[in-house]
């Protein structure tokens, strides 16, 4: 028997195989005998005498196609495996093609590690960093700035603030800017107003709130979708405007 | 010998799992990290949860939606605390967002509703107004829109299309959970009808037709697409 008789006999009983699965079970075939033919061919021997003993050596090349029929039984696998393959294509245009949402996830971990926004005061008369967090939903409300100084005229306490997703590439919440109350001690803000900037990744907002000398700290309340909570921002120390 | 053969080749099943264990893995990092190509039409209602920030919903209802888009759906989903309408639609993208309606029910009030105008320029567009009843005694309800150059204010939405009154055990009331809610929807014919700044109002009557309650529906957009 030829080896290419050994490997059509051993192919005959695998008729469903698709042509790569079938130049797979070949190829490996193939490499086996080589290699065993390899090691007597070493020892002297004559190549087509190496290679008959090798092929009787394998064994009933019928019995060992049945064998390996076994293990591409199954006609749903292959199309499961061609649909998998077919997403894993689409997903990877996808994801060529949604690069640019990276954008949003870098604007988010901006938000959480150095948050960005410039001040609208005419002039600044004093500022401080802060770092209060506030749970808001899935996201967090993060207060990094607080200054005081003129605006319009008015003596007023700007507060810097964004918000982010807890996930990193996740959606942050929109409109809960107009959530957000601000107080001072136990009276209302007189002055609000309001700017900022945002994208799915996260969303600064700066508030605006009219100061009396007397005015030392701002609470923040955010009441939303049934949620409340608060916390109290210091205004920094003041000093003389020119 | 032939053993050994049999474990290096990978069998057809194997090679399927590995193939679809990759494509699971290619799913998850483009849903996850670039926001898209969604499956599944829940996925984008969860994002338009995270837009808007209501926290988890559960379906109320669930509405084709061709005349916005061919693949469009409507969901009216709530919580304790929300009602929201949304829109998905499939595209090249997998299922996305359109957009999303919250409105706030966690202050106390008889009727919390909103409405969404959504037209497609040149195209006839969808109008819905949706809500949540808290009030009991609210058997029947009309919804109301003013223009604003309207010098007498109300003008019946029903003069568009057909009946915008409904009763309880109507299909357009929807029960869940022990709440009651409400969607109205109908073809805008015109859509120049519609102008922003609309003001919609509904109004309860209980089984004697008296006045139960009247509610300014505040929450509301337009949505205007090629």
């Amino acid at each position: 028997m030829t080896r290419q008789e050994f490997l059509d006999q051993v192919l005959s009983p695998l008729g469903r195989l698709t042509a790569e699965e079938r130049e797979n079970v070949r190829r490996e075939l193939e490499e086996h005998v080589e290699d065993r033919m390899e090691a007597l061919l070493e020892m002297g021997w004559d190549a087509g005498l190496a290679e008959e003993r090798c092929l009787e050596a394998m064994g009933d090349p019928v019995e060992i196609g049945r064998e390996m029929a076994g293990q591409y039984r199954g006609r749903g696998w292959l199309w499961i495996g061609r649909v998998a393959a077919a997403l894993t294509v689409v997903m990877s245009i996808q994801a060529l093609l949604g690069l640019g949402m990276l954008g949003t996830a870098w604007y988010s971990l901006e938000a959480r590690i150095s948050p960005q926004l410039d001040t609208k005061l005419d002039w600044v008369e004093a500022e401080e960093q802060l770092d209060l967090r506030l749970d808001m939903g899935n996201d967090v409300l993060r207060l990094f700035r607080v200054s005081v100084g003129k605006l319009d005229g008015r003596r007023v306490a700007e507060i810097a603030m964004c918000a982010y997703d807890r996930w990193p590439f996740g959606i942050v919440a929109h409109g809960w800017q107009n959530c957000i109350e601000l107080r001072l001690s136990e009276k209302e803000a007189r002055f609000g107003g309001g700017s900022g900037r945002g994208n799915y990744g996260a969303e600064y907002c700066r508030r605006y709130v009219s100061l009396e000398p007397e005015d030392r700290s701002i609470t923040l309340t955010y009441t939303r979708f049934g949620e409340t909570a608060s916390l109290e921002v210091p205004i920094p120390e003041q000093e003389e405007a020119p | 010998m032939k053993k050994e053969k049999r474990e290096i080749l990978p069998s057809r099943r194997r090679r399927t799992v590995r193939r679809v264990l990759i494509a699971a893995a290619a799913v998850l990092l483009v849903n996850r990290i670039f926001l898209i190509g969604l499956l599944f039409p829940i996925q984008a209602l969860r994002h338009i949860e995270e837009r808007a920030g209501t926290g988890r919903t559960a379906v109320v209802c669930r509405d084709w939606a061709p005349e916005i888009y061919k693949t469009g759906l409507v969901y009216l989903t709530e919580n304790e605390n929300v009602t929201m309408l949304s829109a998905v639609r499939l595209s090249f993208y997998g299922w996305m967002e359109l957009y999303g309606v919250p409105v706030d029910c966690g202050a106390e009030g008889p009727i919390h509703g909103g409405w969404w105008s959504f037209v497609r320029m040149e195209k006839a567009g969808r109008f819905y107004v949706f809500g949540r009843v808290d009030d009991p005694e609210i058997a029947w309800l009309e919804v109301y829109f003013m223009r604003p150059e309207d010098p007498r204010g109300e003008e019946r939405i029903g003069r568009v299309h057909g009946d915008y009154g409904i009763h309880r055990g109507d299909s357009g009331w929807i029960e869940k959970d022990g709440r009651l809610y409400f969607l109205f929807e109908a073809n805008l014919v015109d859509w120049n009808e519609y102008p922003t700044g609309l003001r919609v109002v509904a109004v309860g009557y209980d089984d004697d037709r008296n006045v139960v309650a009247r509610t300014d529906l505040e929450q509301g957009g337009v949505t205007a697409a090629q």
